[in-house]
């Protein structure tokens, strides 16, 4: 089994790019191992499925001329959008304003929802039965409470029925 | 030039208006926090269509729609006394609803009060809630003939 690095080798080897010693030396190599022979037939065939499907594209020109065409066109490019942009007037003090809406209200948005939520929570606790926390001083009373109405009701056992006398002065029934 | 500023201002509108909500929001959890007005009143329970006390005058028909909805048997309520009581963040404040009747109120911040009642120099009740806008609270007991007393806590503001 060869490296990764004979692989490369030979690979050279097939497109030819190996000085005249190591070609011969790899030459032999595939005459006597059957194990190069077949790897070099596989690269062989794959060279040349690639170059089946490779178009061969022929340029009217040199390759230094070509390649400083496209250079002088990429800096006109560069140029020219220099150009507009030193030509372009500033922005007004309300398109800069603008500039900065957007993130402002997604910001201002986030806010919001958090505000929503803060008053849900608190709306919830306020209608929650649980944060009736009642403290009684006087046993055998009890709660109600209505929620659609918003009302709650404490009744109180208090004053016990020889105490009658005492709630006609509280509330100044004659 | 137009074109591409229009998308802009349609942003800048929706800004405006969710500055307005926080704003809207953030004023009512402020207020939350401040000061409560609270309305208190000393009231009687009754079948009776009049009461003997020329002073006592029925309900306002608001309260009287909210003490409906009690599992009390009364059918006519008579306001014997009512104070308005304006308590900040953290303070109490203590009414005399009758001659023995007084009526203790903390505001506890957000929304949360604590009523404390005492008749005849004995604290009766001492009840904490969440009291939002609009929302009562009553406290009330037997009288003598049937009938009852009940001190209607209503927020205000």
């Amino acid at each position: 089994m060869m490296d990764e690095a004979k692989q490369l080798e030979l690979q050279a080897f097939l497109d030819g790019e190996l000085p005249p010693a190591k070609a011969a030396d790899w030459q032999r190599r595939m005459d006597a191992d059957p194990e190069v022979r077949a790897l070099g037939a596989q690269l062989k065939a794959s060279n040349e499925a690639l170059a089946i499907f490779e178009a061969e594209t022929r340029v009217p020109a040199s390759r230094d001329f070509y390649w400083s065409g496209i250079r002088r066109q990429i800096e006109l490019l560069e140029k020219a959008s220099a150009r507009r942009h030193e030509t372009e007037p500033p922005l007004s003090w309300l398109a800069r304003i603008r500039q900065y809406l957007v993130p402002a209200g997604v910001a201002a948005a986030f806010l919001i929802a958090g505000m929503l939520a803060t008053h849900q929570v608190r709306m919830a606790e306020s209608g929650h039965p649980v944060r009736l926390e009642a403290s009684l001083t006087s046993p055998g009373s009890f709660t109600y409470r209505d929620f659609s109405s918003g009302i709650t009701l404490v009744w109180l056992s208090y004053p016990a029925e020889k105490e009658f006398a005492e709630i006609d002065s509280i509330l100044n029934i004659p | 030039m137009k074109s591409e500023l229009a998308p802009v201002s349609f942003w800048g509108l929706v800004f405006a208006g969710l500055l307005g909500f926080c704003l809207v929001f953030a004023s009512s959890a402020l207020a939350a926090d401040g000061a409560l007005k609270l309305e208190v009143q000393l009231l009687w329970g009754t079948n009776d269509s009049k009461s003997p006390d020329p002073k006592h005058k029925p309900v306002e028909p608001e309260v009287k729609k909210k003490l409906a909805v009690l599992p009390l048997k009364f059918s006519n309520y008579f306001e014997v006394n009512r104070k308005v009581l304006e308590i900040a963040n953290g303070a109490s404040r203590k009414e005399e609803l009758s001659d023995k009747c007084i009526v203790e109120i903390k505001n506890c911040g957000r929304s949360k009060v604590e009523v404390s009642l005492i008749g005849a120099g004995q604290q009766v009740v001492k009840q904490s809630q969440n009291l939002p806008k609009g929302e009562a609270l009553v406290v009330a007991g037997n009288a003598p003939n049937a009938t009852a007393w009940l001190v209607f806590v209503k927020r205000v503001d």
